[in-house]
């Protein structure tokens, strides 16, 4: 740590060493133009709001004389005294202005936010927004920034319609979200769904730039759009563009963030001692469970009547662990250029504490890009990110330390009452219990430091007029070692029996005992190269063509170690550890799962052609041909080609002359088909294994064997997509109203799933190509944006839905409690349907249906709907419930300025998702979980709910046995204030007085309240099925501060 | 300026097929912790590495130390139904045998076919390797050993069963119907016939020699009871047997590892699956077992009484005909063999150290299985796991003695004195010390016949033969209905439970198979 610290120092003034050599390049050129016999003409360019603006090209109209604007906005230029000058900038209006024999001309800009959006970045480019005839949306880093989340992927929450994020979770360093693009489109889980992310046109991972380095993020969603990543695009792609410094005046920023984590809900236990003993006894008496393992009443009348509430405590562990957390994070940025070169400095820190003990997490970031016009056609550049990540954790992480305290129940705290710090483990030996979670403190810890590195370098060449030759080469790299640590620990029995001595040892100990190390890495280069060239033909025929070749390399290679004997405990690595009881590549379910070393290649070939007639006609064609090492050479080569077509029905005179309120209105159609890489290295080779395969032949040395398991096909193919969208964009009075409108349907075929084979193969089932699946759904982006007088408010709103539909499967699957059937969306649940709870008078009620799960019920087990009137509730008898996946999922904003002041609130909502959630928080006394206090009015004789059962002990067969059932299924739809945020921009001129350009001051709530009819936690999970018990959602208090310099 | 753009242009061209052109391989990637069949086959060695992966097959299952297993499908012992990696093996004796069962059915069908895999991909390949043509032969000869020994078992217990001679590349080819009994039982002998062939006429040593080839093809001439063909094979094999194979000196050591390292004691073995502690035991996943932990601790196998009422009297007369009978002591002054087979009520095991051993389990039927239990290394904990490595015997040189008796009793009309010789040379074996065969008694092809069966029974109790040689003698329907498990429950063998039904979920995925009768 300490030496890390001292590189990322020196690492750090490098850097600023080499900023400062950059910013005196910058200002060593000269910056102005002159020609002989004219006037020399002087001013300044500033904004609205006075800002001066430096690099504002200056062009004297019709000739080759231009000069641009210095870091105070002055500009000097000579020119004749009847010419007109053109004052351009990015993001501003251009403006044209006659000298009339003026020397001193003064100009002010108006910010042009329509062209501020107007250019887009898409694959291996950028386009204008009013071209595009796929289905692109894009976001810019400010609007991202807007909430101050610790991890960048988030941001993108209800920012883009079609483009589900999903938090599952706030642990720190683990809360990287989920994205789906347009519904689940494979059968397989975890990345396969998930879309392309490529920072600056190269992989790279999200969650590892700070917020604030990022300039936008495109989403591609049709097959349009994303066909030039043909076999890696299927489910879309994420682009993502760092910020570069711009030509001009250097920029120092600095933004800071304070925030408070608190968990956004959690379940209302109960803590009462006496209370919770009696209703342990009442479950156990209903289940027959005999005395012994009952609480004795004398025990429960000592909690009752205790004065010392040490000994006999009403604890109230989701108190004691769970706490409020503060989070902070900083990052400064200096960033400018001269007429030749920009850069763009950035370095960020982000120090996460979490609302659990024990977790911590610490991101240091730093950005490095640099550009250089080595002469009029060759441009250079490059982009460092380097990421250094260091996460802590308990031994136990996600939902499993929260299900702890939970269990933990309330009739013992973390010590033992005589004050000695003895750790308690439960307070009488009949309970059946988890560790303490105190246990888990004293158990050992765990940690990752992660490394990564992702640099790229490219050149841009333009030998003539609209052609741009641009080659990338970058390389991402990971780095990272994890630890795992675990030593012997004492505990005891929190009560001690009268007659003892001392208190009772007792202890479940460590289960991954040792020092586990783990190595490993990730090397991920890539190259491309492409060649763009743009013209205009005939005045009218505008085209874009492009060309280009990539190629792609992955490998990783990990080591892990193990060692359980030492003399000392305290000692945390391999080598202080005896050599004995070792092992390599040791695996255990709560160990990071072991990768195999792999690695694999792709070649492609792309290009696409856009043509437009008129600015009014849009045609585009795009193709990628890719190759990939993970198919056999036979069918290596996939083709992905795409067509769309767009037709701006606002710039037909006819509608131009008619409705001039309509500002854009374009029509779009694409259709194009994509493939998923994403399917598993070697998957048509046979693969001799020799892990373990040994033959003692003579019985006295093994021989090295080496078996093939599996068949494998070699015709495997990747999975593809073909995707049919229609859209239209709409534009009513430059910003006043703004509609898009998206219809797609998706379907994937040539699945990759495992085959059903008869055993006489010999072999395991190999994946093959088989299965289709269906996504059909809409998407709507509304916007409202004006001004009266100095306020200027908005408003926007984004729906979208994807219905998912299985169109075959070789294996359909309707043994669980979810289904995978023709018909269906995959794994829809598929449930029996509570009706209740058996009342005294049907228990051997001939009326009442049978239950094959619990053949003979007892008065408040939970009662089932027959639904085949058959008399016996059976597997036949369970039905497709809806809520597996969201109906839809919406967001809407707000935003009101009035001066400087600017307030932002933000909603977003998931609706028609159900999830089916058991066991820790919900089941009573599981492993001794408290029941919540709803349970007080549970079924009894005299209570006759139909609501809740009569009081059990999780697992009870009487309830347990209808796990797959409605009773558990939650409606875990929620619409939530995202972010709320209130900032105040000081005006310039006070600004001014503290040297600084620009000063924002900001407060900002994320997750402030969420309308849910979930209960005691946060909907928002990472499946719709599993444990209730969740690492707990944050509700984000923040202040922060922007400076620029 | 235009300096710059050809330097720019000739680097940038330099960098992009710098990094194609010169690797054409870019695309082909081979898997890094496994083999790819792409760069195997290269040498020797790699062939020697993939006949050990077919060798490896061995230890699965039924093809390994869990064969005993099969004597709790006989009279010879009863299974507890608690055996967690031969799930539903119990209920087959009770009647439970249909095409729904899954378990120990499906593992009877499955691994020889894992095996059988493995050797058709071996021999599909192993022609790439440079290897001299005497070598190739001989490794050839040992796959084409084990795929008969895995097709000798599935028609054992199946009859027909699909036939894959070669390593097929689509799924389709493996869809396809089964072939007769005779057509499998022509592939196992002509893989026989090659193995005998170009195997070396050697000591047995891990590897499959000619003596095992031709020790199995004579047990597979018998199955088809083509008595003359058996003869003739058994007849040279026992000719070029001296110096090779002859009877262990000690039987009980036969079935130890300590006994099995010892050149006096395994020149008897002819065949086996071999196991080598601590790293290749017989089991430790998914949890510590093998046959010290299975049979003498856990009781997973327990000899009924019939088997150990049938042993004789130490003067070779039947427990009723005999004085040496003491009702009070049923079990005292039998043939030795019975006591090194079976622990007997009231018996005490002890260790090298006379440390008793009592963990065992309760049996059910009161004995337990002696045989192949290592009592030298009791207390048995799971941590005698990583030990637990006597090979599986096969085939032994009594087998090949027996079977010749039985075939040649067969063929000739009345039994001969050569008959007689190779009995007694079983029965007289050191240690054993059995009187010879009261010839008197035994005088007819048919009375000798029984006997010859007996002493079959008695030699390879719980060696997991019973099952086999009860189905080939049709004498299932009979014995097993006479016996019922502790519980009273009788067993049960249909006339068509000589063959063992394909599993439903067979069916389903080759349309081209076709149900045993009886199944339906």
């Amino acid at each position: 740590m300490q030496a890390f610290k001292l590189t990322l120092f020196s690492w750090g003034r490098m850097c600023l060493a080499v900023s400062f050599l950059l910013i005196n390049v910058c200002y060593s050129d000269a910056i102005y133009a002159q020609a002989p016999g004219s006037l020399l003409i002087s001013g300044k360019i500033t904004a609205e709001n006075g800002e001066e603006l430096p690099g504002v090209s200056v062009k004297v109209k019709g000739t080759a004389l231009s000069t641009a604007s210095d870091v105070g906005g002055n500009f000097k230029i000579s020119s004749s005294g009847n010419a007109t000058l053109v004052f351009t900038y990015i993001g501003f209006i251009t403006q044209e202005v006659a000298v009339q024999n003026r020397t001193s001309i003064n100009v002010q800009l108006k910010t042009d936010s329509k062209a501020l959006d107007e250019v887009v970045v898409i694959g291996y480019g950028t386009q204008r927004k009013v071209n595009l005839t796929g289905s692109v949306a894009s976001v810019s880093g400010n609007t991202l920034t807007q909430r101050a989340a610790p991890n960048a992927a988030s941001l993108l929450q209800g920012r883009v319609t079609g483009l589900q994020v999903t938090q599952n979770s706030s642990e720190p360093g683990r809360d990287n979200p989920s994205f789906l693009i347009r519904g689940r489109g494979s059968f397989s889980g975890g990345t396969a769904n998930e879309p392309l992310v490529l920072i600056d046109g190269v992989t790279g991972s999200f969650s590892n730039l700070s917020p604030d380095d990022i300039e936008s993020v495109t989403v591609l969603k049709d097959a349009a759009s994303a066909s030039i990543y043909g076999a890696r695009a299927a489910n879309g792609v994420i682009l993502v563009t760092t910020k570069r410094g711009k030509k001009g005046q250097t920029v120092i920023s600095y933004r800071g963030n304070v925030a408070r984590h608190m968990p956004t809900a959690l379940p209302d236990l109960i803590t009462n001692s006496a209370e919770y003993m009696e209703m342990f006894n009442a479950a156990a008496t209903r289940q027959g469970l005999p005395a012994t393992s009952q609480y004795p009443q004398t025990e429960i009348e000592k909690y009752r009547n205790a004065t010392d509430r040490n000994q006999y405590p009403n604890f109230d562990n989701v108190d004691y662990y769970i706490n409020p957390a503060t989070v902070n994070n900083h990052n400064i940025s200096a960033s400018g250029g001269s007429e030749k070169s920009t850069y763009n400095l950035s370095l960020g820190y982000l120090d996460q504490n979490a609302l659990i003990k024990g977790y911590k997490f610490k991101r240091y970031n730093g950005l490095l890009s640099y550009t250089n016009d080595i002469s009029k056609v060759v441009t250079i550049g490059t982009s460092i990110n380097a990421t250094y990540k260091d996460r802590n954790e308990p031994p136990f992480t996600g939902e499993n330390l929260t299900l702890a305290i939970y269990a933990a129940g309330p009739l013992y705290g973390p010590f033992l009452p005589d004050g000695s710090g003895r750790i308690a483990s439960k307070a009488y030996a009949f309970e059946g219990r988890n560790r303490n979670p105190q246990e888990y403190y004293a158990m050992g810890n765990q940690s990752t430091k992660e490394y990564n590195f992702n640099g790229q370098a490219f050149i841009d060449i333009k030998p003539f007029k609209g052609l741009t030759w641009t080659t990338k080469v970058a390389m991402n790299y990971v780095d990272e070692y994890y630890k795992m640590y675990q030593k012997n620990y004492d505990a005891y029995l929190f009560q001690k029996g009268p007659t003892d001595a001392d208190y009772t040892y007792n202890t479940f100990g460590p289960d991954i005992l040792g020092v586990t190390d783990q190595y490993s890495k990730i090397l991920n280069p890539t190259i491309y190269s492409t060649a763009t060239y743009n013209t205009t033909i005939a005045k009218d025929h505008n085209v874009r063509f492009l060309a280009g070749y990539e190629q792609l390399f992955y490998k990783n290679q990990n080591l892990r170690g193990r060692r359980i004997n030492t003399v000392a405990p305290v000692l945390t690595d391999l080598t202080g550890y005896l050599p004995g009881q070792e092992s390599l590549y040791f695996n255990h379910p709560r160990l990071p799962s072991l990768q195999a070393p792999s690695e694999w290649a792709m070649r492609s070939f792309f290009g696409s052609a856009n043509y437009n007639f008129k600015g009014k006609y849009l045609l585009e064609v795009n193709a990628r041909y890719d190759g990939t090492s993970k198919v056999s050479p036979d069918y290596r080569w996939g083709f992905y080609p795409s067509v769309s077509g767009g037709w701006i029905v606002s710039e037909e005179s006819f509608v131009k002359d008619r409705f001039n309120w309509l500002s854009n209105f374009k029509l779009r159609a694409s259709y194009g088909i994509l493939g998923n890489q994403d399917v598993g290295t070697y998957l048509y080779q046979d693969n001799l294994v020799i892990n373990n395969i040994f033959y003692p032949f003579d019985n006295s040395t093994l021989q090295q064997g080496a078996v093939n398991n599996v068949f494998r096909d070699q015709s495997l193919r990747w999975e593809s997509t073909k995707m049919l969208d229609l859209g239209l964009d709409l534009d009513i009075k430059n910003g006043l109203l703004g509609l898009t409108f998206d219809w797609f349907n998706k379907t994937t075929y040539d699945i990759l799933a495992s085959q059903p084979i008869p055993a006489s193969l010999g072999l395991t089932a190999p994946t093959l190509n088989d299965g289709r699946m269906r996504n059909r759904g809409i998407e709507l982006g509304l916007t409202h944006q004006n001004r009266i007088g100095e306020v200027t408010y908005g408003a926007n709103a984004l729906v979208s839905t994807a219905r998912n539909e299985v169109l075959d499967i070789r294996i359909p699957a309707e043994s669980g409690a979810n289904i995978r059937k023709i018909g269906l969306p995959y794994d829809a649940h598929y449930l029996y349907v509570w009706d209740g709870i058996f009342q005294v008078e049907d228990i051997d009620n001939p009326s009442v249906p049978k239950h094959a799960l619990n053949m003979n019920p007892k008065a408040g087990d939970l009662k089932m709907k027959d639904l085949n009137g058959d008399g016996v509730v059976d597997v036949n008898d369970r039905m497709v419930v809806d809520g597996y996946y969201p109906d839809f999922s919406y967001s809407f904003g707000f935003n009101v300025g009035y001066k400087g002041f600017q307030l932002n609130a933000f909603f977003q909502g998931v609706e028609g998702i159900k999830s089916r959630v058991n066991n820790w928080g919900i089941d009573p006394f599981m492993q001794g979980t408290a029941p919540t206090t709803k349970w007080r009015d549970a079924w009894t004789p005299e209570n006759r709910s139909n609501e809740l059962p009569g009081i059990y002990i999780a697992g009870y067969s009487g309830v347990a046995n209808y796990g797959s059932s409605t009773y558990y299924l939650q409606d875990a739809s929620y619409l939530r204030l995202k972010n709320i945020m209130l900032s105040y921009d000081v005006p310039v001129s006070l600004a001014k007085k503290v040297g600084a350009k620009n000063l924002g001051v900001y407060v900002s709530a994320d997750n402030l309240f969420t309308i849910t009819k979930y209960e005691g936690g946060d909907p928002e999970r990472a499946s719709p099925t599993g444990n209730y018990a969740q690492y707990p959602q944050a509700k984000i208090y923040n202040v922060g501060l922007n400076v620029k310099f | 300026m235009r300096h710059t753009f050809k330097i720019a242009c000739v680097l940038t061209a330099s960098i992009i097929l710098g990094s194609t052109a010169c690797k054409n391989d870019f695309l082909d990637r081979n898997p890094l912790n496994s083999i790819s069949s792409q760069i195997f086959w290269t040498s020797e060695a790699d062939v020697q590495t993939g006949l050990a992966g077919i060798y490896s097959r061995l230890q699965q299952n039924f093809l390994g130390y869990e064969r005993v297993y099969l004597d709790g499908l006989s009279d010879n012992a009863y299974l507890d139904p608690g055996n967690g990696n031969q799930p539903n093996m119990q209920i087959l004796t009770t009647g439970g045998i249909n095409a729904g069962v899954t378990g120990a059915i499906a593992n009877m069908y499955s691994t020889p076919y894992r095996a059988i895999s493995s050797c058709n991909y071996f021999l599909d390949n192993i022609d790439k390797a440079p290897v001299s043509e005497e070598n190739k032969n001989k490794y050839k000869a040992e796959a084409r050993f084990i795929r008969a020994l895995c097709y000798f078992d599935l028609v054992q217990m199946f009859g027909g069963v699909p036939v894959y001679r070669n390593y097929l590349k689509s799924l389709d080819e493996y869809k396809i119907a089964k072939s007769s009994q005779e057509e499998v039982y022509t592939l196992i002998e002509e893989d026989l016939d090659f193995a005998i062939q170009y195997l070396p006429n050697t000591r047995y040593n891990g590897h499959a020699v000619k003596g095992s080839a031709q020790g199995i093809k004579a047990r597979v001439l018998v199955t088809q009871q083509k008595w003359a063909q058996a003869v003739t094979v058994l007849e040279e094999l026992m000719s070029s047997a001296s110096g090779l194979f002859a009877l262990s000196n000690n039987y009980a050591a036969l079935f130890t590892s300590a006994g099995q390292a010892n050149a006096a004691v395994n020149s008897e073995i002819m065949f086996s699956t071999q196991y080598l502690g601590p790293v290749n035991p017989q089991r430790t996943s998914p949890g510590a077992a093998g046959m010290n932990i299975e049979l003498g601790w856990w009781s997973m196998m327990q000899p009924y009484k019939d088997l150990a009422d049938d042993y004789e009297m130490k003067d070779g007369l039947p427990a009723g005909e005999s004085i040496l009978y003491d009702p009070a002591n049923p079990y005292a002054n039998r043939d030795p063999r019975l006591d090194l087979t079976v622990r007997l009520p009231g018996e005490v095991w002890r260790n090298a150290s006379g440390a008793a051993w009592t963990e065992s389990y309760t049996t059910a039927t009161g004995f337990l299985v002696e045989k192949y239990v290592d009592l030298s290394q009791a207390p048995f904990t799971s941590a005698t796991a990583t030990t637990t490595d006597q090979d599986y015997i096969h085939l032994r040189y009594a087998d090949i003695l027996l079977m010749y008796a039985e075939a040649k009793n067969e063929v000739l009309g009345a039994p001969d004195q050569s008959i007689y010789t190779a009995i007694n040379q079983v029965r007289s074996r050191p240690g054993i010390n059995m009187p010879p065969v009261d010839q008197e008694r035994y005088n007819t092809k048919e009375k000798l016949r029984d006997y010859i069966r007996h002493e079959y029974r008695v030699e390879f109790a719980l060696e997991g033969q019973r099952y086999n040689d009860l189905k080939r003698w049709k004498l299932a329907h009979i014995k097993l209905p006479l016996l019922k498990t502790p519980s009273n429950t009788p067993l049960v063998f249909n006339e068509y439970n000589y063959l063992l039904p394909f599993a439903s979920s067979e069916l389903l995925n080759n349309p081209q198979l076709i149900q045993n009768p009886g199944y339906n």
